[in-house]
């Protein structure tokens, strides 16, 4: 129980990381496309950054294949 | 290779729900791509800050959804239930911003861009009411003892469908509202 | 098994079968009005009138396919989760089970094949209705506007048949068998998969009280945007079926590639099984295209939109663009499983082993690979761009490649075999023969010179009948017989089954063969009325039309017949390898009654010295494959 928790914490602070850049990213691409130059190629780069972190950290694809000890707990 | 007869239930699951998200991708990329061959990179006046709002409310969403997955995962059911409620009102926020820029747009649904705008976000917005009506049947379970450290397959299924939300606007938000030739 | 289950279910008399189905029907009437009401009270709210056909309807419809699914019996078995109850798992065990929302892959595979084989039939009564049609130039019993719906409900229920028909029924039956497995990888998935149909169907029937529609089964815009309101109905219709393939091809991806018993490694897979891997690729990911089209077009109905809209700025050109993305790669979805199971009737009842096995896999990887990029070779004289043309003439050719691989595999298999020549190698035979004549006639509709010329002529009917007909129909006549007495535990009539062949062939190579020379010579398809010169090549076509309609009266009269009264068939009356026969006919309830361990490859016919395909480990066993 101890031991989940003190996990939880942690990637509970990964996520936030995450969360932190996708805001970063996505106020970064706001001015880009705002002030800056809105061409898709330019706006492409930020959405595919957004969607591979969201992907891989957030929907944790590599659990599709990975077989994750928690669960066999 | 070693094949099993009675694989894990949540191996068969994940990969399930996977192949779904691959195939609602398809969805939003016949959308995607019949804006653009439509409108082009063309975009009418839209409320670009109100985008950028809704945007951010969703990925906070995103947050709070894990953080409730994360609280029924160690047991935490009060902590799982309050993301949770958080979670929906951030969604309800969000529909509330679309039902807004809907309100107020200033192109009607049959010029050109209006019929890639209103269809985009539309089919959009409709997942994300269907992921808040899944999430209220979950947080009512919840308050009713269902889900435990063990047992969360529901809750994690429907954290990551409102993840393939998060991802689908993060290709929408752009080309709706920033996008320009 | 089946006496037990009738003594249990004694209470209450055969017409309790009926009641999921009226229970669906009644919940989807409440579904439809609650939909239609709430349409109306947003409307209402904002100044306008409560009922709008299109808009209603289709918000309507929404709430009563929920009604319906539930009602049938959704909501015991799934639905009572959702509220956190326990679910009912018993139902009906005698044959009422084939009317109720079960969860069983065997009883919802004959649900399937039951279900299409009827519209099958009815369609092919509707082209008998054209075939009288073309009698005389002039059409001799439909008006123009009659022909067309009639021609259009003919297509749309031939390609559901073509789509759902393989898949849904033989898919379902047997791929958990072939594999080793209990079930599906979501039994419940798969039950509402099925139960997506008769909504499909009630939809299309519906439909022709609101003047049916009249744009083909392809619906080009903007026809489609002007017509009867009966293509809304037809849009739903659509939208619903292409959820049901994707559930069902999901279903079977997850199927495959996580349920196969112990041994049972990619490289001895049946050939059967990887056809329906690569289709069920295509049912999941490209039948979004088709549900997206349909989307498009109510839409520009209901909402006001212009995707279609020229005088907006919208394309109608984007309509073909987003349907062929989807019903180009379908064509794959009609006709690989037909050949998958055409190499395997080839190679059981050739006594062979499977002629580069391999090379058929990747046969089929390779038309998943390219089904995608070929689609705008349908619309090559729409007014498509210039450049677009060569790539995809080239494209188009290119795919004949994975598809020849397969084609060399049926013929090397046939290739110096011991031929034994039952009715379902009879069909497998005859299918390798109508596929060629499909598949070199394709040719000309691929290079965009003679397509230019033979476009929306008879020589496309004919290619594609051939190809769909000829090619998966066939096959699937080849799928009954051949696993008939695994799935009723009784043989058909031999004598009859090879009646019902000869009849089929000689009748489908006589309507289908002089349509490529009425093609050439400018008949026009989808058309009610041709040129006076064509007559006597049209009425030669009418007679072996209806000549091929009464051949299926022997095929439904044989299985009728041995359905009720044929001899006990043995478990295995083909001395095949695959899995499914090393189970009694037909299989009981968790198929095997001991998880087989796959020890060989399956079709090592004649191989001396090969290892038999499977072991039956006793219960409780290890389990350990052999590789």
């Amino acid at each position: 129980m101890e031991r989940r928790k003190r996990e939880s914490a942690e990637s509970s602070r990964g996520r936030l990381t995450v969360l932190a850049a996708l805001v970063v990213l996505t106020l970064a691409e706001y001015v880009v496309g705002v002030k800056v130059a809105p061409n898709l190629s330019l706006l492409l780069l930020f959405m595919l950054a957004q969607a591979a972190l969201i992907i891989w950290y957030s929907m944790e694809l590599p659990k599709l294949w990975r077989r994750d000890e928690e669960e066999e707990i | 290779m070693t094949v099993h007869a009675e694989p894990r239930r949540e191996t068969v699951n994940r990969l399930g729900l996977w192949l779904f998200f691959c195939s609602e991708f398809f969805l939003f990329a016949a959308l995607f791509a019949a804006r653009f061959y439509l409108a082009g990179p063309y975009h009418a006046k839209v409320n670009q800050p109100l985008g950028l709002a809704i945007t951010l409310v969703l990925l906070v969403s995103g947050f709070t959804a894990y953080r409730a997955e994360a609280g029924i995962r160690r047991g935490d059911r009060s902590a799982f239930l309050r993301n949770l409620l958080v979670t929906i009102l951030l969604g309800l926020v969000f529909l509330a911003g679309v039902g807004v820029e809907w309100a107020t747009a200033e192109f009607a649904p049959s010029s050109i861009f209006g019929t890639a705008f209103f269809t985009m976000t539309g089919v959009h917005a409709s997942h994300v009411l269907s992921g808040v009506v899944a999430f209220a049947l979950a947080y009512r379970l919840g308050l009713r003892g269902h889900f435990s450290a063990e047992r969360h397959w529901g809750v994690e299924a429907l954290v990551k469908y409102w993840y393939l939300i998060d991802v689908v606007w993060v290709f929408f938000f752009p080309v709706l509202y920033l996008v320009r030739a | 098994m089946v006496t037990r289950a009738v003594e249990q279910q004694s209470h209450g008399g055969p017409w309790t079968a009926f009641l999921p189905l009226v229970r669906g029907l009644v919940w989807a009437m409440i579904g439809f009005a609650v939909g239609a009401a709430l349409t109306a009270v947003v409307r209402i709210a904002g100044g306008r009138s409560a009922w709008t056909f299109g808009l209603s309807f289709s918000v309507g419809y929404v709430f009563a396919l929920l009604g319906w699914l539930l009602g049938v019996g959704m909501w015991e078995r799934w639905g009572r989760e959702w509220f956190g109850r326990p679910t009912v798992e018993e139902g009906p065990t005698d044959w009422r089970r084939y009317l109720a929302f079960t969860t069983d892959h065997k009883v919802i595979g004959i649900q399937y094949l039951a279900t299409f084989v009827v519209v099958f039939l009815l369609a092919g009564l509707l082209a008998m209705l054209i075939r009288i049609q073309y009698l005389t130039p002039g059409g001799t019993v439909l008006d123009n506007a009659t022909y067309n719906r009639v021609m259009s409900m003919h297509g749309i229920l031939m390609i559901a048949v073509a789509v759902a028909i393989f898949v849904g029924s033989f898919g379902n039956y047997l791929l958990p068998i072939m594999i080793g497995a209990r079930d599906v990888a979501f039994p419940r998935l798969n039950a509402l998969s099925y139960w997506l149909v008769p909504p499909v169907a009630i939809l299309l029937f519906v439909s022709q009280a609101f003047g049916g529609w009249d744009s083909g089964w392809t619906a080009y815009a903007p026809l489609s945007v002007r017509n009867a309101p009966g293509q809304i109905l037809f849009c739903l219709a659509i939208i619903t079926f292409g959820l049901s393939s994707i559930v069902g091809g999901l279903n079977f991806l997850v199927t495959i590639i996580t349920m196969r018993a112990h041994g049972m490694t990619w490289g001895r897979l049946p050939i059967f099984v990887w056809s329906i891997f690569a289709t069920s690729w295509i049912a999941l990911l490209f039948t979004q295209f088709f549900a997206a089209a349909m989307l498009m077009v109510l839409l520009d109905r209901i909402a006001g939109t212009s995707f279609f809209a020229a005088s907006n700025g919208g394309s109608a050109i984007l309509y073909q663009h987003v349907f062929w993305f989807y019903s180009h790669p379908a064509v794959y979805i009609f006709i690989m499983p037909a050949l998958g199971v055409t190499l395997e009737v080839l190679s059981h009842f050739s006594r062979k082993p499977l002629f580069a096995y391999r090379w058929a896999v990747g046969g089929f990887l390779g038309i998943l690979a390219m089904s995608a990029l070929v689609w705008v070779h349908h619309m090559f004289v729409t007014g498509v761009p210039y450049k677009l043309e060569a790539p995809f003439l080239i494209t188009t050719e290119i795919i004949s490649i994975p598809t020849g691989l397969i084609f060399l595999t049926a013929l090397g298999t046939i290739w110096q075999g011991r031929l034994w020549l039952r009715v379902p190698m009879l069909f497998a035979l005859a299918e390798v023969f109508n596929f060629l004549i499909g598949g070199i006639t394709g040719i000309f509709l691929a290079d965009v010179p003679t397509d230019a010329m033979l476009h929306n002529s008879y020589w496309v009917v004919a290619h594609f009948h051939y190809t769909i007909m000829g090619g998966e129909i066939f096959a699937l006549m080849a799928a009954i017989y051949y696993w008939f007495p695994k799935m009723t535990g009784r043989m058909y009539s031999e004598r009859v089954g090879r009646l019902h062949f000869a009849l089929m062939f000689i009748a489908f190579n006589g309507t289908f063969l002089p349509m490529f020379w009425a093609g050439v010579h400018g008949m026009n398809r989808r058309i009610a009325t041709y040129v006076p010169s064509l007559q006597g090549v049209n009425d030669l076509i009418s007679a072996m039309g209806f000549l091929l309609g009464i051949s299926f009266l022997f095929f439904v009269a044989n299985m009728a017949y041995s359905l009720v009264r044929g001899r006990k068939a043995v478990a295995n009356p083909w001395g095949a390898r695959t899995l499914e026969w090393q189970t009694s006919s037909p299989p009981p309830v968790e198929n095997f009654l001991v998880p087989p361990v796959v020890t060989g490859h399956p079709y090592d016919y004649g191989v001396p010295g090969a290892a038999p395909y499977a072991a039956f480990a006793p219960a409780g066993g290890s389990g350990e494959a052999s590789s």
